[in-house]
């Protein structure tokens, strides 16, 4: 363990050891030795965000679940891979579950791609407030959600297909009977639009 | 490169650098992006630019409680490579994975991957015990082990453990094809000990497969993808751990 342990950053579970008062990046770090309780931090950190992702792509639970465990088993046999010039950890970590929930989507396990939930709308809300940080991330998610419905609706929607839906351009083309061109510089200028109205956003959830 | 293809390469990179940070292009549409993002500076800033935004989205979803379930059935089996991993010391290995995504995903699963690579063998899937035993009566025992595919590459893919007077019958159905140049190799784990081969190796997909070395209440029977003649230890992480009742 490195003298630079810095101190943690990320909330986790209250508890006796010394792992929970370290950082992600610490964490990360003995994860990648073999480390099977730090890893647990890891995972209890960022669980429910990644759940929340891949049940937002995937739409139903059973898919949402295999691809969390997927990402999260990924990140346990590929910790040395994590760069931290290149975001934080829980990004990384994200990001892992997008690409695995991409390519459920694409493998055609959810057959009903379109968003269709086979457990209803309500479910999605039953996370539970149990930390000032949680309810701050909720607070971050409201401000992303907003800075996506001020974008104009178009952008908005080939942004939330390509993101959210797994479609690529092409497909999302298709799907709303315009130009690839088209598509591809909505997406550009939305996600431009998105990162200016976000502004400080992103080193809060840095 | 020339001015006039770079200047090709840059137009059609700014058009589709979006497309590119959501994850929407096609493989091939990706590939050549990247290469323009190696020499070009000016690209390179515009997507670090454009992925702050990308990496907010996630914060957009609606935030819902993991299964409670979901903890343990990971923890099984992070502990039981971790344990592997610690037996075996700086011989052991751990899968790699490949994030190919879109049409490369049929080669991103890891024993296609190894296959292709020749390489070490990934572990494609971790089968862990969720089930207790059931008797079938005299002294025959069978452990259900279910089996998850981590890549999912074979997500039918079921394996049981079936010990009579220590002696045991693994039972697999629908494996992967071992990567090339590599077998399953069975070893036995007695407590917190190294494991110790079991004397068996196997190719087959589907069948049973009895463990030449003993099994008794308390031991793992572990598998793992080994170079044809089997190893003296595991070189890479289990991709099947059953443990009898």
């Amino acid at each position: 363990m490195s003298n630079g342990m810095s101190r943690a950053r990320a909330s986790g579970p209250s508890g006796d050891s010394g792992l929970h008062r370290l950082a992600d990046e610490d964490l990360i770090q003995l994860s990648s030795r073999g480390d099977a309780a730090a890893f647990q931090i890891i995972y209890e950190r960022h669980t429910d965000a990644a759940y929340s992702l891949a049940y937002r792509m995937c739409g139903r639970r059973g898919v949402a679940e295999d691809v969390t465990q997927e990402a999260f088993l990924a990140l346990w046999r590929s910790g040395t891979r994590y760069d931290g010039t290149r975001g934080s950890v829980r990004t990384w970590i994200l990001g892992i579950v997008h690409n695995r929930a991409i390519d459920a989507l694409r493998r055609s396990l959810v057959h009903d791609r379109r968003r269709a939930s086979d457990e209803g709308l309500e479910e999605r809300f039953e996370a539970r407030e149990r930390t000032d940080v949680e309810a701050a991330r909720r607070e971050e998610a409201a401000s992303v959600r907003a800075a996506l419905d001020q974008l104009p609706a178009e952008q908005c929607k080939v942004i939330e297909l390509a993101y959210f839906g797994g479609f690529t351009h092409s497909e999302i083309a298709e799907m709303l009977d315009a130009p690839v061109g088209t598509i591809k510089g909505r997406m550009r200028l939305g996600l431009e639009k998105l990162r200016d109205s976000l502004g400080g956003l992103q080193e809060a959830l840095s | 490169m020339s001015s006039h293809s770079f200047t090709r390469a840059h137009a059609e990179t700014a058009e589709a650098l979006g497309a590119y940070a959501l994850g929407a292009l096609p493989d091939d549409e990706a590939e050549r992006v990247q290469a323009h993002l190696r020499e070009c500076d000016r690209c390179q800033g515009d997507l670090a630019a454009l992925r702050l935004a990308v990496d907010a989205l996630p914060s957009a979803a609606p935030p819902v409680d993991a299964p409670a379930e979901l903890e343990p059935r990971v923890m099984s089996i992070v502990r039981a490579e971790a344990e592997l991993l610690q037996a075996a010391g700086e011989k052991a290995d751990r899968p790699s994975e490949s994030r190919r995504r879109g049409l490369g995903a049929l080669l991103s699963r890891p024993a296609f991957a190894a296959a292709a690579a020749g390489g070490l063998a990934v572990a494609a899937i971790v089968g862990f015990l969720v089930g207790g035993g059931v008797d079938t009566g005299g002294s025959v025992r069978t452990v259900q082990a279910h089996v998850t595919s981590v890549a999912g590459v074979v997500p039918g893919t079921t394996a049981a453990l079936r010990v009579k007077d220590h002696r045991a019958t693994l039972m697999v159905r629908d494996m992967p094809e071992p990567p090339a140049q590599r077998v399953y190799e069975v070893w036995v784990k007695h407590g917190r000990a190294a494991p110790v081969p079991a004397g068996t190796t196997f190719v087959v997909r589907s069948g049973d497969i009895p463990i030449a070395h003993s099994v008794n209440p308390g031991d793992q029977v572990l598998v793992t993808a080994e170079p044809k003649g089997g190893s003296l230890t595991p070189t890479s992480s289990p991709m099947i751990v059953a443990r009898p009742a």
